[in-house]
């Protein structure tokens, strides 16, 4: 018997590690770094950090075991999948909604991933540790210029697409295998220097501190089950894109499910140990978003021994963490269309780059939509994607099926019938309450409006254009 | 030293262990398994698939759902596995011979 006989990952992921760093990769993004330390400082430190897990524990690892083992039981994209899953044509178009927020998401995720390589290329330039280097200004002059966040915009985009165009095994794990491991030794670097720092224990107060009361407020509860849901990774058909590529003989609960929830979130606490030791030792205001990361730390690391070399360790991390989601988002779009259409896998790459790019300049302009689009699909495009691929397991294929057939199918553990309820009711129903919560704390606002918009159009959009489409096929890819 | 109160200190050192703990747990015992899977697949050409819960669980799902359009396939890999369970020696998972012997093939 040949080693390529015996080759566990067959496919495309050419190892394990692949498979998991891929998953750890596509889920790691901006919000682990500038959002999860600071909202757990802000809801209660570490009574959120509890709420979190127990919404992890109940909702995440469930819901992205599932549609990880939907990725493989269908071996699909996402419209594959839910022709698969769905008797009524029609219905397919649930899978053109999936696909359509993907490409909203990274149309405006693809200019603030702009913004990372903007400063990983200053830090290799050890601009940030240049006298007289004035953080806001040159936030505010990068801001404002059209050209250079159109211009990142365009780079990000073709670096994707070259990424893309090598494929799975030669392209995506190429770069996750090291670009993985080379954020968290980032972290972990910044870390052991953070704590080192006098006036360190502040910030490690501030993120770590027990306010127990938070458990009793509604606000804690849903911002933690926000990000436990979606900075995870759920609904946005990452998972089953990559699940899609693992072979027979791999386990789905452990490396799908725990490894990847748990090594997400691993990811936004180390984020926490390395940045607020570092903004409370030198009294700057803890923020979050690109205030944090582009204003904050940047103040900061001029005042540090060795800062141009820290601030290159930290924006090179972050770019990477960044990047490698940007690039299994768009994987997503690239492996459905690929299957869908008669174009080659390069025709595909692109195609879909080239749609997200063009899309992407209204984000990337600087008077343009991302704030905007980042709530409209935030916040009503990825719970709709979501309620999707879960909804239509739990009440189509029937989660009890894929559980016997893949779930537990050369799993590292059992998963028990319990897994079926969170995901036929438990998960739909937190979808649907997300999504009422959002519409009714935005009421009436244009915002809001947008969002139902999406929530009405997409669905009926996909519906309508898979019925056709369905009932004229093209031959697609094998 | 970093002086922390003591909620902070049970509350830093709970985070380090349940989420860095997991995931490395997670990471080492998932490559672990597939260099034994890769172990097995080389000396006995085949691996068992399900564990004894999960083959009762699909075997359960086969029965009451004769008609199912999948049940073929299902039925397939209950088959695949109850053939390398009965034609290899070493398993991934803990069977005992009386649970090999007791398997039927549908």
């Amino acid at each position: 018997m040949s080693d390529t006989d015996v080759e566990l990952s067959r496919a495309q992921w050419g190892s394990r590690f692949g498979f998991l760093m891929a998953m750890l990769g596509a889920m790691v993004g901006a919000g682990n770094i500038w959002r999860f330390p600071y909202i757990t400082g802000e809801q209660g430190g570490g009574a959120f950090i509890l709420a979190y897990l127990a919404l992890l524990l109940i909702l995440a690892i469930p819901g992205l075991i599932a549609e990880v083992a939907l990725g493989r039981y269908t071996g699909r994209g996402v419209i594959g999948a839910f022709r698969e899953m769905v008797d009524r044509r029609g219905l397919v178009g649930l899978g053109v909604v999936v696909l359509l927020v993907n490409v909203m998401l990274m149309s405006y995720y693809s200019p603030v991933v702009g913004w990372t390589l903007y400063y990983a290329v200053h830090s290799l330039l050890f601009t940030f540790s240049a006298p007289g280097f004035d953080p806001e200004a040159f936030w505010s002059a990068f801001q404002a210029s059209t050209a250079l966040n159109i211009g990142m915009h365009t780079l990000v985009m073709a670096f994707v697409a070259g990424v893309l165009y090598f494929g799975i095994r030669r392209g995506i794990e190429r770069l996750v295998i090291y670009a993985v491991p080379g954020l968290i030794l980032a972290l972990l670097a910044i870390t052991i220097r953070a704590l080192t720092l006098p006036g360190a224990a502040d910030g490690l107060i501030f993120t770590f501190d027990v306010d127990w009361g938070a458990l009793a407020r509604g606000e804690t509860w849903v911002t933690a089950l926000g990000q436990a849901l979606f900075s995870t990774g759920l609904g946005w058909g990452i998972a089953l894109t990559i699940g899609s590529y693992l072979p027979e003989y791999d386990d789905i609960p452990i490396g799908g499910g725990i490894f990847t929830v748990m090594g997400n979130s691993s990811v936004g606490i180390l984020a926490a140990f390395a940045i607020f030791p570092i903004v409370f030792a030198f009294d700057v205001d803890p923020a979050s978003g690109s205030q944090l990361t582009f204003v904050s730390l940047p103040q900061v690391f001029p005042q540090m021994a060795g800062g141009g070399l820290w601030a290159l360790i930290f924006f090179v991390g972050f770019f990477l963490a960044t990047f490698t989601s940007a690039v299994l988002i768009t994987e997503v779009s690239v492996t459905t269309l690929n299957e869908e259409t008669q174009w080659s896998r390069e025709q595909t790459v692109f195609g879909v780059c080239a749609i997200i790019w063009l899309v992407g300049l209204a984000s990337a302009h600087p008077n343009g939509y991302l704030g905007f689009l980042d709530f409209v699909f935030g916040n009503f495009g990825l719970p709709l994607a979501a309620l999707a691929i879960i909804g239509t397991i739990g009440w189509s294929l029937s989660p009890e099926k894929l559980r016997v057939i893949e779930v537990n199918r050369n799993a590292g553990i059992y998963i028990g019938p319990r897994w079926n309820v969170i995901v036929r009711y438990v998960i739909p129903v937190v979808m649907v309450f997300i999504l009422g919560n959002y519409a009714w704390s935005s009421f009436g606002s244009p915002r809001m409006i947008a969002g139902v918009g999406v929530l009405v159009a997409f669905p009926l959009f996909g519906y309508l254009l898979m019925q056709v489409l369905e009932a004229n096929p093209t031959p697609r890819s094998p | 030293m970093l002086t922390l109160p003591s909620d902070v200190w049970a509350m830093l050192i709970f985070s380090v262990l349940v989420f860095f703990g997991v995931s490395l747990f997670a990471l080492v015992y998932s490559l672990l398994q597939e260099e034994e899977k890769m172990e097995i697949l080389q000396s006995e050409n085949t691996v068992d698939t399900y564990s004894p819960r999960a083959l009762r669980d699909l075997k359960s799902w086969i029965r009451a759902h004769p008609g199912d359009p999948d049940v073929s396939r299902a039925q397939e890999a209950y088959r695949d596995c109850v053939d390398a369970l009965q034609t290899t020696n070493r398993h991934v998972y803990t069977w005992t011979p009386e649970e090999i012997e007791g398997l039927d093939s549908l």
